[in-house]
C-alpha cells in the first residue's frame, strides 16, 4: 500500500493503492463501515482486483496490471436521494471527457452508464450509495476501464484503449486524468449546473435520437432515444407510443 | 417501565392465570385483566412515562386509559426512501443483511434498493428488533413502501 497525491485535487488527493483486493468498492464500504473517517476524494486503486462486480451476479474481467480498477468516495449530500441519477450524469460525463480525446467522437454512454467505442464496452461504473433515513450520506464510484489488456472473450464484446491506439498506456496517468474530470463534473453539479449537464449526457449516449432495436421481454422492438427521465427512466418513442424504461426492463441489441 | 417490561408482565399473567393484575409505582399503573378470551390491559401513562415512543400518535390526554394492548402502534416502520427494486442481500449468494428476530443499530445495512442500477444499501437510523420484514426480496417498491417493522430498543 502506498499513498500518492495528484497536486491541486480533492479527489485523488488521498489515493491509496492496493497489490490485490477483491473489489475496490467493497474495500472503501468495509473502512466506512468500521466508521474510520475516510476523507472525501479519497481514492482507492488496485493493481489486481480479482472480483470486481457490474451488477449484482455480473463479474468484471480484469487482467492483474492491466487496467485501471478504483472506487472514489463522495459525500453528495447536497442532492437529494430523488437526485441521484444527476450524479450517474456526471461520472459517465467524466469518463467521457477524458476518452474522447484519446479515442475519438466514437466514444458514448450506453444507458445509464456503460462506456462504448463505437460498439464495444471499454468501461463500466458502478455506483452505491449509503443512505441512512433520507439523508445520502456516501456515493462510492466504482470505475472499471480496460487499457492494456488486449484479449477478452468473445462473448463481453469488450476492447481497451490499447486494442485501439496500438500502444500501452500510462495507468496513472489516465488515473491522474480520470480524477480532474470527475473533481470537474461534481463541482459542476454542486453548482447546480444540472440542465448543461443533462444535455451533455443526452448529446453523449450511444443511439440517441437514433433508431435502434430494443429487446423486450421475447418481443424485438424498434425504436428512438428521445430522452431521459428526472428519475434516470429512459425514454423510448416506438412511432406508436412513447414508452418509459428502467433498467433491466429493456436491452439493446448491439449489432 | 419499557415496553418490553409490559409486554414480559402479559405473557407472565396471561400464563398465570390470574383474572387481573394492578402494578401501581410513583408514576406508573398497570392493569392487566385476562377473564375473557382476549387480553385487556388498561394502563394509565403519565405523560411524562419515560416509555421510548417517538410515534406522536401517542401523545392522548394523560388521564385516559390507553387501548387494548396495541403493541403495534409502538412498532417503527421503516420505509423506502426512494423507487426501485428491494433485495436483501448484497448479492444472490451471499446472506441476508437482516432477519426476522435480528437485534440492529444505527448505521447497520438492511437491504438494497437498485434502481437504474445505482444500488442503495439502506442503513437503520434506530436501535432495535427486526419484527417482520414485509417485501419479498427483488420486489419492485414504491416511494416511502414500508419495508421492515422494527421493534425500538
Amino acid at each position: 500500500m502506498q499513498n500518492n497525491t495528484f497536486s491541486g485535487l480533492f479527489v485523488g488527493q488521498n489515493l491509496v493503492k492496493l497489490s490485490a483486493v477483491a473489489s475496490t468498492n467493497a474495500y472503501v464500504k468495509e473502512v466506512l463501515s468500521n466508521s474510520a473517517p475516510l476523507p472525501e476524494g479519497t481514492v482507492i486503486m488496485a493493481e489486481n482486483q480479482f472480483e470486481g462486480r457490474g451488477q449484482q451476479q455480473n463479474t468484471w474481467l480484469s487482467e492483474a496490471g492491466k487496467n485501471l480498477t478504483f472506487s472514489v468516495l463522495l459525500s453528495p449530500g447536497f442532492l437529494q436521494i430523488t437526485q441521484q441519477f444527476e450524479l450517474n450524469k456526471a461520472i459517465s460525463l467524466a469518463v467521457l471527457d477524458v476518452l474522447k480525446p484519446l479515442l475519438g467522437s466514437t466514444v458514448s454512454i450506453k444507458w445509464p452508464n456503460d462506456i462504448l467505442v463505437d460498439k464495444q464496452k471499454i468501461a463500466g461504473i458502478l455506483i452505491e450509495n449509503i443512505v441512512q433515513g433520507s439523508r445520502w450520506k456516501h456515493a462510492v464510484i466504482g470505475i472499471g476501464l480496460n487499457v492494456n489488456q488486449t484479449e477478452f472473450p468473445d462473448s463481453l464484446n469488450a476492447t481497451s484503449i490499447r486494442t485501439i491506439l496500438h500502444r500501452d498506456c500510462d495507468l496513472n496517468q489516465l488515473l491522474a486524468d480520470l480524477c480532474r474530470a470527475i473533481e470537474a463534473r461534481y463541482l459542476a453539479l454542486k453548482s447546480r449546473k444540472f440542465d448543461r449537464i443533462h444535455q451533455e449526457y443526452l448529446n453523449g449516449l450511444y443511439k440517441f435520437e437514433d433508431s435502434a432495436t430494443f429487446k423486450l421481454g421475447d418481443e424485438l422492438k424498434t425504436g428512438r432515444i428521445i430522452g431521459v427521465s428526472n428519475i434516470g427512466l429512459l425514454q423510448i418513442d416506438f412511432g406508436d407510443q412513447i414508452c418509459e424504461f428502467g433498467f433491466k426492463e429493456i436491452a439493446f441489441i448491439i449489432d | 417501565m419499557d415496553i418490553k417490561q409490559i409486554q414480559e408482565l402479559i405473557k407472565f399473567v396471561h400464563k398465570s392465570g390470574v383474572n387481573e393484575v394492578s402494578i401501581e409505582e410513583k408514576d406508573f399503573k398497570i392493569t392487566i385483566k385476562t377473564n375473557q378470551a382476549p387480553t385487556v390491559v388498561n394502563a394509565t401513562i403519565p405523560a411524562a412515562a419515560p416509555v421510548a415512543a417517538p410515534a406522536p400518535q401517542v401523545s392522548a390526554p394523560a388521564a385516559t386509559p390507553a387501548a387494548p394492548a396495541a403493541d403495534d402502534s409502538k412498532l417503527i416502520t421503516i420505509k423506502s426512501p426512494m423507487i426501485g427494486t428491494f433485495y436483501r442481500s448484497s448479492s444472490p449468494d451471499k446472506p441476508v443483511f437482516v432477519n426476522v428476530g435480528d437485534e440492529i443499530k444505527p448505521g447497520q445495512v438492511l437491504c438494497i434498493v437498485e434502481a437504474m442500477k445505482l444500488f442503495n444499501e439502506i442503513e437503520a437510523e434506530v436501535s432495535g428488533r427486526i419484527v417482520k420484514v414485509l417485501i419479498d426480496n427483488a420486489s419492485p417498491i414504491e416511494y416511502d413502501q414500508p419495508l421492515f417493522l422494527v421493534e425500538p430498543a
